[in-house]
């Protein structure tokens, strides 16, 4: 895009708050539920839109993921046919930047756990 | 209308040719319509909750949402300074023309696609909306403007289509 940005993730915002608000014995608990939640994996999914190009969705895929044409073009059409595709599996934080960037571009974005 | 073309110069520069009068009213309304207050629909398409927890989506429309729409601006208003600085096409009677560096592109791109998500969210567009013939759009504004997200797909493709060669983005 434009103009790059770099920003700070909520969940890393939300353990530094909480690691300078409570008393010890609370943090080494809060921080510890927090590094679980953030070990589990989450699902970036895409969902279907009017509107968004199926050309410009692939090139996104292709730009935010690095994935081959082939691959992205495959999470496109299963987005527009199903109306939604998981495309990213992983780490909550690097899926937490994911839902950013892909939102960044207008893709509708959400995130959820991936036991769902 | 004329064609609107798009290309790449040697120096990765972009020129955007063929512009008339209906193709720069038509360009000029990309950053105009960004530029106004959007209503909650729109808002709420363009920065939808990311998760059903609402510690994490509170999270995100305090620290994120704001980030993006400062990106977001940021894209439209480059698009309307290149726009400025359009000139006659010496090439084309009646005809301006724009160049524009190689990474101003990227803000375009994203102006135009926002524009076009702007005009469906606010009214509504569906699937059936947009694959109706445009023969049978009419001259009510819910029509006018989704013919008007078809002309800016138009635009979006020449971006896409010339941009072959995207590198990629990392984490």
């Amino acid at each position: 895009m434009g103009t790059e940005i770099h920003s700070s993730s909520p969940e890393r915002l939300r353990v530094r708050a909480a690691t300078t608000t409570v008393d010890p014995g609370t943090i080494e608990t809060v921080t510890e539920k927090t590094k679980g939640d953030l070990a589990k994996p989450w699902n970036v999914v895409v969902q279907n839109d009017p509107i968004n190009l199926m050309s410009y969705v692939t090139m996104v895929f292709q730009k935010v993921f690095g994935y081959p044409r082939q691959k992205a073009e495959l999470l496109m059409m299963e987005v527009h046919t199903r109306g939604r595709s998981i495309v990213w599996t992983g780490g909550r934080e690097p899926a937490e930047h994911y839902v950013r960037v892909l939102q960044q571009y207008h893709l509708w974005t959400i995130l959820e756990p991936a036991e769902q | 209308m004329t064609e609107l073309r798009l290309s790449r110069l040697p120096d990765g520069q972009y020129c955007l040719s063929g512009i008339d009068e209906g193709w720069e009213h038509i360009l000029a309304g990309v950053p105009a319509l960004l530029a106004e207050q959007q209503p909650p629909s729109v808002r709420e398409r363009l920065l939808p909750n990311p998760t059903r927890n609402e510690a994490i989506n509170r999270d995100w429309r305090e620290l994120v949402a704001p980030e993006l729409e400062a990106l977001w601006r940021a894209n439209y208003e480059m698009m309307a300074e290149d726009l400025a600085r359009m000139e006659d096409d010496p090439d084309q009677r009646d005809c301006c023309r724009l160049f524009f560096p190689e990474n101003h592109a990227a803000a375009w791109l994203s102006a135009i696609n926002q524009a076009r998500l702007v005009l469906g969210s606010r009214w509504d567009v569906t699937e059936a909306d947009m694959t109706r013939p445009l023969r049978k759009l009419t001259t009510r504004e819910r029509d006018h403007d989704i013919f008007l997200i078809h002309l800016l797909a138009y635009v979006e493709e020449l971006f896409i289509e010339t941009d072959e060669t995207w590198p990629g983005e990392t984490v």
